[in-house]
């Protein structure tokens, strides 16, 4: 593993039911993710807006499969840049950016796949263990 | 809210909780997002979130509420950060403390908004810090 290595990318098409489960499992009752009219009130159009967890979970799934498990995942910082809706094809991607003695620095981001453009919705940074490094307790 | 108001929300400390995640609950959110079961009992680095967001010891729109909004205004989450200290496994009883951390007015592409963000953090039975996570939340404010 090195600087510059790509992470196998994560390709899915958010399911609506997705956000329903979401939202009764946040306890989140924020209508932009469950009532398009609310959405649509709210500038976002008649759709639904993909909650910050799913899309985060998404580059998370694909980190813990480059790390090797969910424990050699030491930390992410991710910031929210653009709004996913309910049916579109997201994409989760990775690059290392950094192998030191305590963990592999990568940049991590989730792309939203539009007819005419592709879109960042999720940018961030992850660090996971390094792979010489046992698993923690 | 004027922004002496939001300023004077840093500090604020939530009633927190314990939170126990149950597998099943576990295998759920990957589902979610695409992910296979466990198979050692860690949980999905996901899964933290429901653990401190449900562990604040008040419901998210009293947390909206605190900072002059509501769910139907549209708050959504425009950051997270995670640390683990060490992983989070189903069945384990943690104990919850969240305080306000930060909470700053700024402009945006679509104009001002205030970014509150939590520090809440996750303790194992030793009493040790099992991880740390801080939700930012967005709250678009008229311009």
């Amino acid at each position: 593993m090195r600087a510059g290595d790509a992470l196998p990318p994560l390709t899915v098409t958010v399911e609506p039911a997705a956000l329903r489960t979401m939202a009764a499992l946040l306890r989140d009752p924020n209508p932009i993710h469950l009532d398009p009219a609310a959405s649509a009130a709210l500038g976002f159009g008649r759709r639904l807006v993909v909650q910050g967890p799913i899309t985060l979970g998404y580059v998370q799934t694909m980190l813990v499969a480059f790390a090797g498990g969910a424990d050699r995942v030491l930390g992410t910082r991710a910031r929210f840049v653009g709004a996913v809706y309910a049916g579109e094809r997201v994409v989760a991607g990775g690059q290392v950016t950094e192998v030191r003695a305590d963990g592999v620095e990568c940049a991590v981001w989730l792309d939203v796949e539009r007819p005419a453009e592709v879109v960042r919705a999720l940018d961030g940074t992850a660090r996971i263990a390094s792979p010489d490094r046992p698993v923690r307790p | 809210m004027r922004e002496d108001e939001l300023r004077a929300r840093v500090g604020h400390r939530f009633p927190g909780g314990r939170m126990r995640v149950e597998p099943d609950v576990d295998r759920l959110v990957r589902g979610l997002v695409g992910a296979p079961p466990s198979e050692c009992g860690v949980l999905h680095p996901t899964v933290a979130l429901l653990v401190a967001q449900d562990g604040l010891g008040v419901e998210l729109e009293e947390l909206f509420a605190l900072f002059g909004s509501s769910s139907a205004e549209g708050p959504v989450l425009g950051e997270w950060a995670v640390e683990f200290a060490r992983p989070l496994r189903a069945g384990v009883e943690y104990h919850v403390r969240a305080v306000v951390e930060d909470a700053r007015r700024r402009s945006g592409r679509s104009g001002p908004f205030d970014l509150v963000t939590v520090l809440i953090e996750l303790c194992g039975p030793d009493g040790a810090v099992h991880a740390e996570v801080r939700p930012g939340y967005v709250f678009r404010r008229p311009g």
